[in-house]
Protein backbone atom coordinates (compact mmCIF):
# COMPACT_ATOMS: atom_id res chain seq x y z
CA UNK A 1 0.00 0.00 0.00
CA UNK A 2 2.61 2.51 0.83
CA UNK A 3 4.90 2.02 -2.07
CA UNK A 4 1.42 1.84 -4.47
CA UNK A 5 1.17 5.66 -2.37
CA UNK A 6 4.51 6.44 -3.27
CA UNK A 7 4.33 5.61 -7.12
CA UNK A 8 0.79 7.38 -7.46
CA UNK A 9 1.65 10.60 -8.29
CA UNK A 10 4.12 9.25 -11.27
CA UNK A 11 1.49 6.75 -12.85
CA UNK A 12 -1.27 9.05 -12.88
CA UNK A 13 0.02 12.72 -12.97
CA UNK A 14 -3.09 14.13 -14.27
CA UNK A 15 -5.14 13.44 -11.07
CA UNK A 16 -2.98 14.30 -8.51
CA UNK A 17 -5.72 16.11 -7.12
CA UNK A 18 -8.02 12.95 -6.70
CA UNK A 19 -5.00 11.38 -4.99
CA UNK A 20 -4.41 14.29 -2.53
CA UNK A 21 -8.12 14.16 -1.22
CA UNK A 22 -8.19 10.52 -1.00
CA UNK A 23 -4.40 10.47 1.16
CA UNK A 24 -5.90 13.41 3.17
CA UNK A 25 -9.25 12.08 3.92
CA UNK A 26 -7.78 8.67 4.47
CA UNK A 27 -5.32 10.34 7.14
CA UNK A 28 -8.34 12.17 8.82
CA UNK A 29 -10.69 9.19 8.85
CA UNK A 30 -7.78 7.25 10.39
CA UNK A 31 -7.76 10.00 12.83
CA UNK A 32 -11.35 10.71 13.49
CA UNK A 33 -11.47 6.81 14.27
CA UNK A 34 -9.01 7.41 17.35
CA UNK A 35 -11.70 9.07 19.13
CA UNK A 36 -14.69 7.64 17.03
CA UNK A 37 -13.96 4.04 16.62
CA UNK A 38 -11.97 2.97 19.41
CA UNK A 39 -13.02 5.11 22.39
CA UNK A 40 -16.64 5.09 20.16
CA UNK A 41 -17.20 8.50 20.93
CA UNK A 42 -19.10 9.74 17.75
CA UNK A 43 -17.81 13.40 17.47
CA UNK A 44 -19.48 15.10 14.26
CA UNK A 45 -17.51 18.20 14.89
CA UNK A 46 -13.80 17.87 13.68
CA UNK A 47 -14.57 19.99 10.81
CA UNK A 48 -13.53 22.23 13.92
CA UNK A 49 -9.38 20.81 13.89
CA UNK A 50 -9.34 21.00 10.37
CA UNK A 51 -10.83 24.71 10.38
CA UNK A 52 -8.80 25.58 12.79
CA UNK A 53 -5.30 23.75 11.28
CA UNK A 54 -6.06 25.71 8.17
CA UNK A 55 -7.19 29.22 9.48
CA UNK A 56 -4.10 29.10 12.24
CA UNK A 57 -1.50 28.41 9.15
CA UNK A 58 -2.87 30.56 6.91
CA UNK A 59 -3.03 33.51 9.22
CA UNK A 60 0.43 33.08 10.95
CA UNK A 61 1.93 33.54 7.53
CA UNK A 62 -0.41 36.39 6.44
CA UNK A 63 -0.87 38.52 9.37
CA UNK A 64 2.60 37.81 11.05
CA UNK A 65 4.63 36.23 8.08
CA UNK A 66 5.32 33.21 9.63
CA UNK A 67 5.54 30.22 7.49
CA UNK A 68 4.56 26.26 7.60
CA UNK A 69 7.71 25.48 9.55
CA UNK A 70 6.14 27.47 12.72
CA UNK A 71 2.74 27.20 11.29
CA UNK A 72 2.16 23.60 11.14
CA UNK A 73 3.02 23.41 14.92
CA UNK A 74 1.61 26.00 16.02
CA UNK A 75 -1.83 24.84 14.35
CA UNK A 76 -1.37 21.39 16.02
CA UNK A 77 -0.16 23.16 19.75
CA UNK A 78 -4.18 24.69 19.47
CA UNK A 79 -5.72 21.82 18.13
CA UNK A 80 -4.65 19.73 21.08
CA UNK A 81 -5.26 22.49 23.58
CA UNK A 82 -8.65 23.15 21.82
CA UNK A 83 -9.56 19.02 21.80
CA UNK A 84 -8.31 19.47 25.97
CA UNK A 85 -11.13 21.89 26.88
CA UNK A 86 -13.38 20.68 24.70
CA UNK A 87 -12.91 16.91 26.09
CA UNK A 88 -12.72 18.40 29.64
CA UNK A 89 -15.91 20.17 29.44
CA UNK A 90 -18.18 17.18 26.93
CA UNK A 91 -16.67 13.84 27.88
CA UNK A 92 -18.92 14.06 30.96
CA UNK A 93 -21.96 13.77 28.30
CA UNK A 94 -22.66 10.34 27.06
CA UNK A 95 -23.84 9.00 23.83
CA UNK A 96 -25.93 11.40 21.73
CA UNK A 97 -25.37 14.59 23.53
CA UNK A 98 -21.62 14.03 23.65
CA UNK A 99 -21.80 14.27 19.50
CA UNK A 100 -24.65 16.90 19.90
CA UNK A 101 -22.22 18.68 21.47
CA UNK A 102 -19.30 18.39 19.15
CA UNK A 103 -21.63 19.58 16.38
CA UNK A 104 -21.76 23.00 18.31
CA UNK A 105 -18.32 23.18 18.99
CA UNK A 106 -17.36 23.76 15.29
CA UNK A 107 -20.43 25.82 14.79
CA UNK A 108 -19.09 28.19 17.11
CA UNK A 109 -15.91 28.21 15.58
CA UNK A 110 -17.76 28.51 11.98
CA UNK A 111 -19.70 31.92 13.54
CA UNK A 112 -16.62 32.83 15.12
CA UNK A 113 -14.43 32.90 11.58
CA UNK A 114 -17.52 34.32 10.09
CA UNK A 115 -18.21 37.46 12.04
CA UNK A 116 -14.31 38.11 13.61
CA UNK A 117 -13.67 39.92 9.72
CA UNK A 118 -10.68 41.92 10.72
CA UNK A 119 -9.04 38.92 12.08
CA UNK A 120 -10.17 36.23 9.34
CA UNK A 121 -11.42 37.98 6.38
CA UNK A 122 -15.13 37.63 7.24
CA UNK A 123 -17.06 34.97 4.92
CA UNK A 124 -15.52 36.34 2.51
CA UNK A 125 -12.51 33.83 3.12
CA UNK A 126 -8.66 34.24 3.24
CA UNK A 127 -6.43 33.73 0.25
CA UNK A 128 -2.94 32.97 0.53
CA UNK A 129 0.19 32.68 -1.80
CA UNK A 130 3.94 33.05 -2.29
CA UNK A 131 4.16 30.81 0.79
CA UNK A 132 8.12 30.57 1.55
CA UNK A 133 9.34 27.14 0.57
CA UNK A 134 10.87 24.61 3.39
CA UNK A 135 13.65 22.82 2.69
CA UNK A 136 13.56 24.19 -0.91
CA UNK A 137 10.46 22.36 -1.50
CA UNK A 138 7.77 24.96 -3.47
CA UNK A 139 4.22 24.18 -0.55
CA UNK A 140 2.40 24.79 -4.06
CA UNK A 141 3.52 21.88 -5.94
CA UNK A 142 0.56 19.49 -5.80
CA UNK A 143 3.43 16.56 -5.77
CA UNK A 144 4.86 18.10 -2.63
CA UNK A 145 1.47 18.38 -1.13
CA UNK A 146 0.92 14.92 -1.99
CA UNK A 147 3.54 13.50 -0.57
CA UNK A 148 2.92 15.85 2.47
CA UNK A 149 -0.43 14.30 3.10
CA UNK A 150 0.67 10.90 2.10
CA UNK A 151 3.36 11.82 5.39
CA UNK A 152 0.45 12.15 7.49
CA UNK A 153 -1.57 9.10 6.51
CA UNK A 154 1.60 7.11 7.85
CA UNK A 155 1.99 9.07 10.94
CA UNK A 156 -1.80 8.45 11.72
CA UNK A 157 -1.27 4.60 10.24
CA UNK A 158 1.46 4.19 12.68
CA UNK A 159 -0.56 5.95 15.43
CA UNK A 160 -3.38 3.64 15.40
CA UNK A 161 -1.34 0.98 14.86
CA UNK A 162 0.79 1.75 18.29
CA UNK A 163 -3.13 2.40 19.96
CA UNK A 164 -4.84 -0.42 18.47
CA UNK A 165 -1.71 -3.17 19.74
CA UNK A 166 -1.15 -1.53 23.22
CA UNK A 167 -2.63 -1.54 26.22
CA UNK A 168 -4.21 1.87 25.63
CA UNK A 169 -6.28 0.66 22.99
CA UNK A 170 -7.73 -2.31 24.87
CA UNK A 171 -9.04 0.26 27.64
CA UNK A 172 -10.00 2.53 24.41
CA UNK A 173 -12.21 -0.51 24.10
CA UNK A 174 -13.28 -1.58 27.19
CA UNK A 175 -14.44 2.13 27.74
CA UNK A 176 -16.65 2.13 24.67
CA UNK A 177 -18.06 -1.29 25.24
CA UNK A 178 -19.16 -0.54 29.01
CA UNK A 179 -17.83 2.83 30.81
CA UNK A 180 -18.75 1.87 33.84
CA UNK A 181 -17.95 -1.23 34.39
CA UNK A 182 -14.18 -0.57 32.63
CA UNK A 183 -13.57 1.56 35.77
CA UNK A 184 -13.81 -1.20 38.27
CA UNK A 185 -10.83 -2.34 36.17
CA UNK A 186 -8.63 0.22 37.12
CA UNK A 187 -9.49 2.41 33.55
CA UNK A 188 -9.80 6.07 33.95
CA UNK A 189 -12.71 6.69 31.36
CA UNK A 190 -11.81 10.35 30.85
CA UNK A 191 -8.16 10.15 30.77
CA UNK A 192 -8.47 7.63 27.93
CA UNK A 193 -10.99 9.43 26.19
CA UNK A 194 -8.35 12.77 26.30
CA UNK A 195 -5.74 10.97 25.21
CA UNK A 196 -7.39 9.58 22.03
CA UNK A 197 -8.61 12.67 21.48
CA UNK A 198 -5.58 14.62 21.73
CA UNK A 199 -3.93 12.77 19.47
CA UNK A 200 -7.00 12.57 17.45
CA UNK A 201 -7.08 16.47 17.58
CA UNK A 202 -3.17 16.49 16.85
CA UNK A 203 -3.88 14.66 13.62
CA UNK A 204 -6.99 16.48 11.84
CA UNK A 205 -5.16 20.12 12.75
CA UNK A 206 -2.34 19.01 10.35
CA UNK A 207 -4.61 17.67 8.01
CA UNK A 208 -6.53 20.82 8.33
CA UNK A 209 -3.39 22.84 7.73
CA UNK A 210 -2.56 20.74 4.20
CA UNK A 211 -6.27 20.98 3.76
CA UNK A 212 -5.99 25.03 3.59
CA UNK A 213 -2.81 24.94 1.34
CA UNK A 214 -4.43 22.92 -1.06
CA UNK A 215 -6.92 24.93 -1.13
CA UNK A 216 -5.24 28.16 -0.86
CA UNK A 217 -8.45 30.14 -0.96
CA UNK A 218 -11.20 29.22 1.68
CA UNK A 219 -13.94 30.46 4.01
CA UNK A 220 -15.72 29.75 6.99
CA UNK A 221 -18.44 27.70 5.69
CA UNK A 222 -15.90 25.14 3.59
CA UNK A 223 -13.46 24.15 6.14
CA UNK A 224 -16.10 24.18 9.54
CA UNK A 225 -18.45 22.48 7.80
CA UNK A 226 -20.78 20.04 9.00
CA UNK A 227 -20.84 18.24 5.72
CA UNK A 228 -16.92 17.61 6.44
CA UNK A 229 -17.35 16.21 9.65
CA UNK A 230 -20.44 13.60 8.66
CA UNK A 231 -17.75 12.93 5.66
CA UNK A 232 -15.03 11.57 8.13
CA UNK A 233 -17.09 9.63 10.27
CA UNK A 234 -19.06 8.04 7.18
CA UNK A 235 -15.94 6.83 6.01
CA UNK A 236 -15.20 4.98 9.25
CA UNK A 237 -18.90 3.46 9.37
CA UNK A 238 -18.18 2.32 5.30
CA UNK A 239 -14.77 1.03 6.33
CA UNK A 240 -15.04 -0.18 9.66
CA UNK A 241 -14.68 1.56 12.82
CA UNK A 242 -12.44 0.63 15.28
CA UNK A 243 -9.87 -1.15 12.69
CA UNK A 244 -6.52 -0.22 11.15
CA UNK A 245 -7.16 -0.02 7.28
CA UNK A 246 -11.30 0.00 7.94
CA UNK A 247 -11.29 4.21 7.67
CA UNK A 248 -9.01 4.53 4.78
CA UNK A 249 -10.75 1.63 2.54
CA UNK A 250 -14.24 3.89 3.63
CA UNK A 251 -12.41 7.08 2.04
CA UNK A 252 -11.02 4.97 -1.09
CA UNK A 253 -14.65 3.40 -1.42
CA UNK A 254 -16.13 7.08 -0.48
CA UNK A 255 -14.56 9.50 -2.40
CA UNK A 256 -14.20 7.26 -5.94
CA UNK A 257 -18.49 7.22 -5.39
CA UNK A 258 -18.31 10.75 -5.18
CA UNK A 259 -15.71 11.62 -7.86
CA UNK A 260 -17.91 9.46 -9.91
CA UNK A 261 -21.26 10.89 -9.26
CA UNK A 262 -20.05 14.41 -8.76
CA UNK A 263 -23.18 16.33 -10.10
CA UNK A 264 -25.72 14.44 -7.63
CA UNK A 265 -23.39 14.96 -4.70
CA UNK A 266 -23.04 18.51 -5.41
CA UNK A 267 -26.67 18.92 -5.01
CA UNK A 268 -28.02 16.15 -2.41
CA UNK A 269 -24.76 14.94 -0.47
CA UNK A 270 -26.27 14.91 2.70
CA UNK A 271 -29.73 12.80 1.26
CA UNK A 272 -26.66 10.32 -0.01
CA UNK A 273 -24.99 9.99 3.36
CA UNK A 274 -28.24 9.31 5.33
CA UNK A 275 -29.07 6.46 2.77
CA UNK A 276 -25.60 5.18 2.74
CA UNK A 277 -25.84 5.35 6.83
CA UNK A 278 -28.92 3.23 6.97
CA UNK A 279 -27.31 0.94 4.20
CA UNK A 280 -24.47 0.24 5.84
CA UNK A 281 -25.71 -0.34 9.80
CA UNK A 282 -28.41 -2.49 7.94
CA UNK A 283 -26.37 -4.83 5.65
CA UNK A 284 -22.50 -4.65 7.36
CA UNK A 285 -22.49 -3.00 10.95
CA UNK A 286 -18.44 -3.54 11.04
CA UNK A 287 -17.79 -1.94 7.83
CA UNK A 288 -16.18 -3.10 4.69
CA UNK A 289 -13.52 -4.67 6.30
CA UNK A 290 -15.49 -6.65 8.83
CA UNK A 291 -17.11 -7.78 5.54
CA UNK A 292 -14.32 -8.53 3.45
CA UNK A 293 -13.03 -10.75 6.99
CA UNK A 294 -16.19 -12.87 6.84
CA UNK A 295 -15.54 -13.11 3.02
CA UNK A 296 -12.36 -14.80 3.33
CA UNK A 297 -12.81 -16.45 6.30
CA UNK A 298 -15.75 -18.47 4.13
CA UNK A 299 -13.46 -19.06 1.35
CA UNK A 300 -10.59 -20.17 3.56
CA UNK A 301 -13.00 -22.75 4.80
CA UNK A 302 -14.06 -23.98 1.96
CA UNK A 303 -10.88 -25.73 0.84
CA UNK B 1 -4.29 -10.36 62.20
CA UNK B 2 -4.48 -7.18 59.88
CA UNK B 3 -7.89 -5.24 58.99
CA UNK B 4 -8.44 -5.04 55.32
CA UNK B 5 -11.36 -3.21 55.57
CA UNK B 6 -12.78 -0.95 58.47
CA UNK B 7 -16.25 0.50 57.83
CA UNK B 8 -17.28 3.49 60.51
CA UNK B 9 -20.96 4.42 60.09
CA UNK B 10 -21.49 4.47 56.59
CA UNK B 11 -24.28 6.10 55.42
CA UNK B 12 -26.01 6.49 52.15
CA UNK B 13 -28.86 9.06 51.59
CA UNK B 14 -30.71 9.73 48.49
CA UNK B 15 -32.72 12.56 48.50
CA UNK B 16 -34.47 11.21 52.20
CA UNK B 17 -34.12 7.22 50.97
CA UNK B 18 -31.71 6.26 53.58
CA UNK B 19 -30.44 2.97 51.59
CA UNK B 20 -27.33 2.42 54.09
CA UNK B 21 -27.79 3.72 57.72
CA UNK B 22 -24.71 4.16 60.04
CA UNK B 23 -23.15 0.77 59.16
CA UNK B 24 -19.90 -0.45 60.45
CA UNK B 25 -18.51 -3.64 60.67
CA UNK B 26 -14.47 -4.85 60.07
CA UNK B 27 -13.41 -7.37 57.42
CA UNK B 28 -10.48 -9.21 58.38
CA UNK B 29 -7.47 -10.56 56.00
CA UNK B 30 -8.06 -13.59 54.80
CA UNK B 31 -11.44 -13.80 55.92
CA UNK B 32 -14.73 -14.36 53.72
CA UNK B 33 -17.51 -12.53 55.25
CA UNK B 34 -20.73 -12.87 54.12
CA UNK B 35 -23.24 -9.72 53.82
CA UNK B 36 -26.73 -11.27 53.65
CA UNK B 37 -30.29 -9.16 53.91
CA UNK B 38 -33.84 -9.19 52.54
CA UNK B 39 -34.39 -7.72 49.11
CA UNK B 40 -33.81 -3.97 49.35
CA UNK B 41 -31.39 -4.08 52.37
CA UNK B 42 -28.74 -2.23 51.28
CA UNK B 43 -26.03 -4.26 50.03
CA UNK B 44 -25.64 -3.49 46.70
CA UNK B 45 -25.20 0.20 47.95
CA UNK B 46 -22.74 -0.84 50.50
CA UNK B 47 -20.85 -2.38 47.47
CA UNK B 48 -20.95 0.65 45.65
CA UNK B 49 -20.05 2.80 48.21
CA UNK B 50 -16.89 0.40 49.21
CA UNK B 51 -15.54 -0.02 45.77
CA UNK B 52 -16.34 4.27 44.83
CA UNK B 53 -19.10 3.90 42.43
CA UNK B 54 -20.85 6.61 45.46
CA UNK B 55 -19.72 8.39 47.68
CA UNK B 56 -21.37 8.14 51.15
CA UNK B 57 -23.35 10.89 52.65
CA UNK B 58 -21.38 10.11 56.01
CA UNK B 59 -18.70 8.18 57.48
CA UNK B 60 -15.51 6.28 56.36
CA UNK B 61 -14.36 3.34 54.38
CA UNK B 62 -10.50 2.52 55.12
CA UNK B 63 -8.28 -0.16 53.53
CA UNK B 64 -5.66 -1.72 55.26
CA UNK B 65 -5.51 1.33 57.36
CA UNK B 66 -5.83 3.89 54.87
CA UNK B 67 -8.61 6.03 54.57
CA UNK B 68 -10.11 5.54 50.88
CA UNK B 69 -13.45 7.03 51.49
CA UNK B 70 -14.81 8.56 48.36
CA UNK B 71 -11.57 7.67 46.06
CA UNK B 72 -12.87 6.33 42.57
CA UNK B 73 -13.41 2.97 41.24
CA UNK B 74 -10.37 3.09 39.06
CA UNK B 75 -7.97 4.32 42.04
CA UNK B 76 -9.31 1.56 44.48
CA UNK B 77 -9.27 -0.92 41.56
CA UNK B 78 -5.33 0.50 41.69
CA UNK B 79 -4.99 -0.35 45.28
CA UNK B 80 -6.25 -3.58 45.36
CA UNK B 81 -9.82 -3.38 46.38
CA UNK B 82 -11.92 -5.10 43.10
CA UNK B 83 -15.37 -6.04 42.41
CA UNK B 84 -18.15 -7.65 40.50
CA UNK B 85 -21.67 -6.62 39.42
CA UNK B 86 -24.72 -8.56 40.21
CA UNK B 87 -25.82 -7.68 36.56
CA UNK B 88 -22.84 -9.11 34.79
CA UNK B 89 -21.26 -6.77 32.27
CA UNK B 90 -18.71 -8.66 30.01
CA UNK B 91 -17.60 -6.26 27.32
CA UNK B 92 -19.94 -7.99 24.60
CA UNK B 93 -17.99 -7.50 21.95
CA UNK B 94 -14.02 -8.30 23.42
CA UNK B 95 -13.54 -12.19 23.21
CA UNK B 96 -13.30 -13.69 26.71
CA UNK B 97 -9.46 -13.36 27.07
CA UNK B 98 -9.71 -9.88 26.03
CA UNK B 99 -12.07 -9.35 28.54
CA UNK B 100 -9.91 -10.27 31.06
CA UNK B 101 -6.73 -8.48 29.41
CA UNK B 102 -8.21 -5.54 30.24
CA UNK B 103 -8.04 -6.17 34.05
CA UNK B 104 -4.63 -7.51 33.40
CA UNK B 105 -3.52 -4.82 32.08
CA UNK B 106 -3.39 -2.85 35.55
CA UNK B 107 -0.27 -4.14 36.81
CA UNK B 108 1.11 -5.63 33.57
CA UNK B 109 1.52 -3.42 30.19
CA UNK B 110 2.88 -5.63 28.46
CA UNK B 111 0.30 -6.84 26.08
CA UNK B 112 2.06 -10.73 26.20
CA UNK B 113 2.42 -10.27 30.00
CA UNK B 114 -1.12 -9.10 30.12
CA UNK B 115 -2.32 -12.04 28.10
CA UNK B 116 -0.25 -14.57 30.32
CA UNK B 117 -2.28 -13.52 33.34
CA UNK B 118 -5.58 -13.67 31.63
CA UNK B 119 -4.69 -17.29 30.25
CA UNK B 120 -3.85 -18.04 34.08
CA UNK B 121 -6.91 -16.75 35.79
CA UNK B 122 -8.97 -18.29 32.79
CA UNK B 123 -7.63 -21.40 33.62
CA UNK B 124 -8.26 -21.33 37.38
CA UNK B 125 -11.62 -20.97 37.07
CA UNK B 126 -12.02 -23.60 34.38
CA UNK B 127 -13.01 -21.39 31.44
CA UNK B 128 -9.98 -22.52 28.93
CA UNK B 129 -12.20 -23.73 26.23
CA UNK B 130 -14.21 -19.75 26.34
CA UNK B 131 -11.12 -18.45 25.40
CA UNK B 132 -11.79 -17.22 21.50
CA UNK B 133 -16.05 -16.45 22.14
CA UNK B 134 -17.10 -13.59 21.88
CA UNK B 135 -17.91 -12.44 25.61
CA UNK B 136 -21.92 -12.21 24.27
CA UNK B 137 -21.61 -15.36 23.33
CA UNK B 138 -21.72 -16.71 26.69
CA UNK B 139 -24.05 -18.40 28.95
CA UNK B 140 -25.56 -17.16 31.95
CA UNK B 141 -23.07 -19.18 34.39
CA UNK B 142 -19.60 -18.59 32.16
CA UNK B 143 -20.89 -14.69 32.39
CA UNK B 144 -20.74 -15.10 35.95
CA UNK B 145 -17.86 -16.52 36.21
CA UNK B 146 -16.20 -14.23 33.63
CA UNK B 147 -17.33 -11.48 35.86
CA UNK B 148 -14.80 -13.08 38.70
CA UNK B 149 -11.95 -13.58 36.05
CA UNK B 150 -12.25 -9.90 35.57
CA UNK B 151 -12.19 -9.10 38.69
CA UNK B 152 -9.18 -11.39 40.01
CA UNK B 153 -7.08 -10.46 36.66
CA UNK B 154 -6.64 -7.23 38.83
CA UNK B 155 -4.58 -9.33 41.57
CA UNK B 156 -6.65 -7.95 43.88
CA UNK B 157 -6.26 -7.76 47.83
CA UNK B 158 -9.85 -7.39 48.72
CA UNK B 159 -12.48 -8.69 45.92
CA UNK B 160 -16.21 -7.65 47.04
CA UNK B 161 -18.68 -10.38 44.78
CA UNK B 162 -22.19 -9.27 44.45
CA UNK B 163 -24.30 -12.22 43.45
CA UNK B 164 -21.94 -14.63 41.44
CA UNK B 165 -24.39 -17.84 42.32
CA UNK B 166 -27.87 -16.85 42.03
CA UNK B 167 -29.19 -18.30 38.75
CA UNK B 168 -26.91 -20.78 38.70
CA UNK B 169 -27.88 -24.36 38.63
CA UNK B 170 -27.05 -26.93 41.66
CA UNK B 171 -23.35 -28.38 39.75
CA UNK B 172 -22.36 -24.58 38.57
CA UNK B 173 -22.94 -23.13 41.99
CA UNK B 174 -21.10 -26.39 43.50
CA UNK B 175 -18.12 -25.14 40.89
CA UNK B 176 -18.39 -21.55 41.84
CA UNK B 177 -18.11 -22.52 45.50
CA UNK B 178 -14.69 -24.26 44.93
CA UNK B 179 -13.28 -21.50 42.90
CA UNK B 180 -14.32 -18.87 45.76
CA UNK B 181 -12.33 -21.05 48.04
CA UNK B 182 -9.43 -21.70 46.23
CA UNK B 183 -9.54 -17.78 45.64
CA UNK B 184 -9.51 -16.96 49.48
CA UNK B 185 -7.21 -20.10 49.47
CA UNK B 186 -4.43 -17.82 47.71
CA UNK B 187 -4.64 -15.14 50.21
CA UNK B 188 -7.48 -12.97 48.67
CA UNK B 189 -10.15 -11.49 51.50
CA UNK B 190 -13.30 -11.80 50.24
CA UNK B 191 -16.84 -9.83 51.04
CA UNK B 192 -19.93 -11.74 49.07
CA UNK B 193 -23.82 -10.97 48.83
CA UNK B 194 -25.43 -13.38 48.03
CA UNK B 195 -29.57 -14.61 48.61
CA UNK B 196 -28.83 -18.17 48.85
CA UNK B 197 -28.46 -18.55 52.47
CA UNK B 198 -27.22 -22.04 52.17
CA UNK B 199 -24.27 -20.66 50.05
CA UNK B 200 -23.84 -18.41 52.97
CA UNK B 201 -23.58 -19.94 55.72
CA UNK B 202 -21.22 -22.83 54.30
CA UNK B 203 -19.22 -20.37 53.11
CA UNK B 204 -18.33 -17.46 55.41
CA UNK B 205 -15.92 -17.09 58.14
CA UNK B 206 -18.29 -14.14 59.38
CA UNK B 207 -21.74 -13.17 58.68
CA UNK B 208 -22.98 -9.20 58.30
CA UNK B 209 -26.62 -9.06 58.33
CA UNK B 210 -28.68 -5.66 56.97
CA UNK B 211 -32.14 -4.85 57.07
CA UNK B 212 -33.54 -1.64 55.80
CA UNK B 213 -30.02 -0.39 55.57
CA UNK B 214 -29.12 -1.39 59.15
CA UNK B 215 -27.01 -3.72 60.18
CA UNK B 216 -29.00 -6.16 62.33
CA UNK B 217 -26.69 -8.68 63.59
CA UNK B 218 -23.25 -9.81 62.95
CA UNK B 219 -21.50 -13.23 63.80
CA UNK B 220 -20.12 -16.76 63.04
CA UNK B 221 -22.76 -18.58 60.58
CA UNK B 222 -24.67 -20.43 63.78
CA UNK B 223 -25.05 -17.07 65.67
CA UNK B 224 -26.53 -15.16 63.15
CA UNK B 225 -29.06 -17.73 61.73
CA UNK B 226 -30.31 -18.41 65.71
CA UNK B 227 -30.53 -14.40 66.02
CA UNK B 228 -34.47 -13.63 66.30
CA UNK B 229 -33.93 -10.41 64.77
CA UNK B 230 -32.45 -12.35 61.46
CA UNK B 231 -35.35 -14.56 61.40
CA UNK B 232 -38.27 -11.85 61.79
CA UNK B 233 -35.98 -9.84 59.02
CA UNK B 234 -36.46 -13.18 56.58
CA UNK B 235 -39.64 -14.34 58.18
CA UNK B 236 -41.74 -11.72 59.20
CA UNK B 237 -43.02 -11.23 62.90
CA UNK B 238 -45.82 -12.84 63.84
CA UNK B 239 -47.87 -9.67 63.56
CA UNK B 240 -46.91 -9.02 59.98
CA UNK B 241 -48.33 -12.28 59.43
CA UNK B 242 -51.74 -11.42 60.92
CA UNK B 243 -52.24 -8.10 58.95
Amino acid sequence: MIVAGAVYPYLFPRALNFGFSLVLFAALATAWDLIGGWAGQLSLGHAAFIGLGAYVSTLLWTKAGMGMAIGLPAAVAAGVVLATIWGFITFRLRGAYFSLASIAVAEVLRILANNWSSLTGGPEGVNFNDLPTVLGLDLFDRRVEYYAALVLFGLALFAAWRIGSSRTGFWLEAVREDQDSSMALGVNPLRMKLYAFAVSAALSTAGGCLYGLYLSFFEPHGVFSLDLSVQLVLMSIVGGMGTLLGPALGALVLLSFQEGFRNLFQQSSLLIYGILIVIMVRFAPDGLSGRLKLVFRRIASWR
Amino acid sequence: MALALAVRSLRMDFGGVLAVDDVGFDVNEGEILGLIGPNGAGKTTFFNLVSGYLRPSRGSVSFFGRDVTGLPPYTLARLGISRTFQVVRPFPRLTVLENVMVGAFLHDRDPRAAEARALEVLSLLGMDRYIASPASSLTLAARKRLEIAKALALRPRVLLLDEVVAGLNPSEVAGTIEVIRGIRKSGVTIVIVEHILKVIMGLSDRVVVLDHGRKIAEGSPAEVSSNPEVITAYLGSAEDADA
